[in-house]
């Protein structure tokens, strides 16, 4: 291991040196042979020596002058030299050969024996002493490394450390050095430290790689790699060897690498790597999503893949752009997905710097805008609407004030007329005649137009029952009859013989078909023959009437705009005849008042018309009876709709509804509920009053005014029960009140009477 | 007495063109009455009113479009061409203006200002040359 060790032999005598030789052969050094002081000079300025042995007697210069000059040479100023002579004599005291710096004077011959273990002394001095000095450089060089290394003993002692770069962990050596060092791992490592420590020191002189976090004196953790050596069998160490580097700083940039990777990954946006060619380097699951591409079919592609083929000058711009380290914000465009369809985007394009600051690429965040986009045309659609319904109301006023504005006319000329003197008595009865005509006829279009404007809002209440609607026809159209024969007209009727049930006023509904009859007649320009049909089609649950003339039709651009108030086909022919322009508005409002649906056709100008107006059909009368039956038994299945916005109390009064065997729906609002109602048709509402929104009052008068749900039976369920709560439920329409919490035998005798 | 102007009613809605008609009797005028925009060119040509009273809203033609051919014709081209309409609005009186009518009155019209205005036309004759009047 160590090095060989160097003697000195000079003596000018070549057998002497080859006796010497000989001598110390068996302590296996490395014998080097001068036969003069001048050579034995530059062997020791060229090497390290254990020691010299010096022949006193030389030829040249005399083994004294030799010692000095050796003692004078830098290099070999310390180096042991043994004198050696044949006598002695007054020329060579020992004295003297001492004061030279001579470690010891040997007399020839030399007894082997002492002349070896004196040797021998000087060999381990001179061992120890390079030792020691290796020592030394070793401990100055790491002192300045990075490194530190510990040296443990079997049980995790810490017995050394070197160098005392301590300081960087916050620790005096004494915090340090003597502990155990298990104590200053972090205690998630401990159990991994531990196994390897263990395989270590199973397995003498291998080595095992860990990272772990030392605590430092301040409590915060630092983490090291640290590479550890079972050398207890070593006697020059005798510990286990851990060499440790501060790794905290990677450990600190691979931590922020993770985060901005967990964080572009788990971003909703497209994020797209790309380098200066335009070649796609990374693709996150946001732009996976976006795009339909996954990261694999992409990566190394060119990210003209996703550019709309008609849009392709978009690129060189941006390829320049990015080497002069422009940025773009949010500019937008199209992309094309992996399915061929477009998307629109928003981009943010940066560049991408290397370490040292050039520019190697570019990072591209997209966000999809459709979605925003489309809300935005869906506003300004809107936007559109509210601007044409502004318009529409607008126009209607001054329609209006014109329309009024014509009958005041003769009035008030008939006035002046009534005043002149030169008015005649048979003038005068005319002209009263024409204006009670005028008031009348004036009365006649407020009145319509109150109508319609009462039925546009909602306000008008049907008296709605039961009816059937090939009777109400075949009356209605019998009746109008006559002004149709006047008009030398023809009326057909096809009604079928059996009823056709629907819930509906029949003031109301022949004041529909009365209007349609009218237009017939005002519209027929020669035409001959009006067809009134009745049908019933039960499959989609429609009863359908219809009104066909041979009239003068209706051009196909008009047909859209036909029921809005006074703008129809000629509008002034109309109002010769003293209509208003109403007729049909209030045709259709009325019967979409009914659940209805009224639609025109025409083949066009000159070909006639038709108007299809369709209605709910009613369940047959029998079954009806069967459900709202006044006889018991008290146990009749029942459909019972239940709105009550607190769902357990919901929830409860359905199990108990369905206990006592009945059908349930719950609704949990008043809107709800009215739309339930008015699908499901129920046999019973029971309504909660304290709904949020639309409450239970609202409830039953929303329920009343509709056909389809009026003759429902309706229970107030309240916590109120004094005589003023049940006053108002009846006034809004209900039919019973009961106080929560419902008594389920009250229930039951409330659901199975009549 | 007052001239006798010779005064054309147009109106399509009867009770209004009649009684209209009759007033303007009571008032010592030459009146004819027609209901429409055509059969008012027709007669126009050969009663020449002095004054026409013109209803904008016509079934068939158009008042303005009545108007404009009044104007366009010799024999009507000076006459005073009065619009008698349910239309007040700002454009309307616009349309009014632009199409050549002399005056714009909102119905109902007030009898005592349509008197006032009759007895301030001058009567055309032959020797008045056919100008188109604007305000």
């Amino acid at each position: 291991m160590a090095e060989p060790v160097n003697i000195l032999l000079i003596d000018d005598h070549e057998a002497n040196l080859l006796a010497l030789e000989v001598v110390l052969e068996p302590l296996g050094l490395n014998l080097v042979k001068a036969g003069s002081g001048h050579d034995a000079l530059r062997f020791l300025r060229e090497d390290d020596f254990a020691v010299v042995l010096l022949d006193v007697r030389l030829d040249g210069m005399n083994g004294f002058e030799v010692a000095q000059r050796i003692r004078s040479q830098e290099r070999s100023q310390h180096v042991p030299i043994i004198f050696l002579t044949a006598y002695e004599s007054e020329d060579f005291p020992p004295a003297k050969a001492y004061v030279l710096g001579a470690v010891d004077y040997l007399v020839k011959p030399v007894v082997p024996e002492i002349l070896r273990a004196k040797v021998a002394v000087f060999i381990d001095l001179f061992q120890n002493a390079r030792l020691r000095q290796s020592e030394r450089r070793l401990r100055a060089l790491l002192a300045n490394a990075w490194d530190g290394i510990s040296l443990l003993d079997r049980d995790g002692t810490i017995v050394e450390n070197i160098p005392d770069n301590l300081h960087r962990l916050g620790y005096r050596r004494d915090e340090f050095v003597g502990h155990n060092g298990f104590q200053f791992l972090h205690p998630d490592d401990l159990s991994a430290v531990a196994k390897t420590m263990g395989q270590l020191l199973q397995a003498p002189g291998t080595k095992a790689t860990i990272p772990y976090r030392l605590r430092r004196k301040d409590g915060s953790w630092c983490w090291v790699e640290a590479i550890g050596v079972n050398l207890l069998d070593d006697p020059a160490v005798q510990a286990v060897v851990v060499n440790y580097r501060d790794v905290s700083e990677q450990k600190a940039a691979e931590q922020m690498r993770a985060e901005l990777a967990a964080i572009v990954a788990s971003s909703d946006d497209a994020i797209i790597g790309q380098d200066l060619q335009g070649i796609i380097t990374s693709w996150n699951k946001g732009a996976e999503r976006l795009y339909g591409y996954t990261a694999e079919e992409v990566i190394g592609k060119p990210v003209v893949l996703l550019h709309p083929p008609e849009n392709p000058d978009e690129l060189p711009n941006l390829l320049e752009r990015l080497p002069r380290g422009e940025r773009v914000e949010h500019f937008e465009t199209v992309r094309v997905r992996k399915d061929g369809s477009h998307v629109d985007v928003s981009l943010s394009v940066s560049p991408i710097h290397d370490g040292k600051g050039t520019i190697v690429g570019a990072a591209k965040i997209a966000r999809d805008v459709g979605p925003r986009k489309r809300m935005e045309e869906a506003l300004r659609r809107q936007a559109e609407e509210l601007t044409e319904s502004h318009r529409q109301k607008d126009q209607f006023l001054t329609m209006l004030a014109h329309e009024l504005r014509n009958p005041l006319a003769p009035l008030l000329t008939g006035l002046h007329i009534l005043r002149h003197p030169r008015t005649t008595p048979e003038v005068e009865e005319q002209i009263r005649a024409m204006m009670e005509r005028q008031v009348r006829h004036v009365s006649q279009l407020v009145d319509e137009l109150l109508d319609v404007s009462r039925i546009l809002h909602g306000k008008v209440q049907l008296r709605s029952d039961r009816l059937d609607l090939a009777r109400l026809t075949r009356t209605a159209a019998e009746d109008r009859r006559a002004v149709l024969e006047q008009a030398q007209m023809t009326l057909l009727l096809d009604v079928p013989a059996i009823p056709v049930w629907v819930m509906g006023d029949p003031k109301r509904l022949t004041q529909v078909l009365n209007n349609l009859l009218d237009n017939a007649v005002k519209f027929a320009d020669g035409g001959r023959k009006v067809t009134v049909r009745v049908t019933a089609d039960a499959e989609r649950g429609r009863a359908v009437l219809s009104v066909r003339d041979d009239g003068s039709g209706i051009e196909a651009d008009l047909l859209p705009r036909l029921f809005v108030p006074f703008l129809q086909a000629d509008r002034s022919l109309d109002r010769s005849r003293g209509g208003l322009g109403l007729g049909l508005a209030l045709v259709k409002g009325l019967v979409e008042l009914h659940g209805g649906s009224v639609a025109a056709s025409s083949a066009g100008p000159g070909r006639g018309a038709e108007f299809t107006i369709r209605l709910p059909l009613e369940q047959e009368p029998a079954a009806l009876a069967e459900e709202s039956a006044e006889l018991p038994p008290p146990k009749k299945r029942l459909r019972v709709l239940v709105i009550e916005d607190n769902r357990d109390a919901a929830d409860s009064l359905r199990l108990l509804l369905e206990l006592l065997g009945h059908e349930v729906r719950v609704a949990y609002s008043g809107l709800e509920g009215v739309e339930e109602a008015r699908k499901w048709r129920p046999g019973v509402v029971l309504c909660d009053i304290g709904l949020p929104g639309l409450d239970g009052y609202g409830v039953a008068r929303e329920l009343r005014l509709n056909p389809t749900t009026s003759r429902v039976r309706l229970l107030a369920l309240t916590g109120y029960g004094a005589e003023e709560d049940r006053r108002r439920s009846s006034e809004a329409g209900f039919d019973f009140h009961v106080v929560k919490p419902a008594d389920p035998a009250e229930l039951s005798k409330l659901l199975a009477s009549g | 007495m007052p001239p006798s102007l010779r005064i054309l009613v147009v109106e399509d809605l009867r009770d209004s063109a009649d009684s209209m008609a009759f007033l303007l009797k009571l008032w010592g005028y030459q009146s004819a009455v027609v209901y429409d925009g055509e059969r008012a060119l027709e007669v126009a040509a050969t009663y020449r009113p002095d004054v026409v009273l013109l209803d904008i809203g016509l079934p068939g033609m158009n008042g303005y479009k009545v108007a404009r051919t009044l104007r366009a014709l010799p024999g009507t081209a000076s006459a005073f061409i009065v619009a008698i309409t349910g239309y007040g609005q700002k454009a309307d009186v616009e349309r009014c203006k632009e199409a050549g009518f002399d005056r714009h009155f909102l119905k109902p019209v007030d009898p005592a200002e349509l008197q006032r205005l009759l007895a301030n036309v001058p009567k055309h004759g032959a020797e008045v040359e056919p100008t188109a009047i604007t305000n």
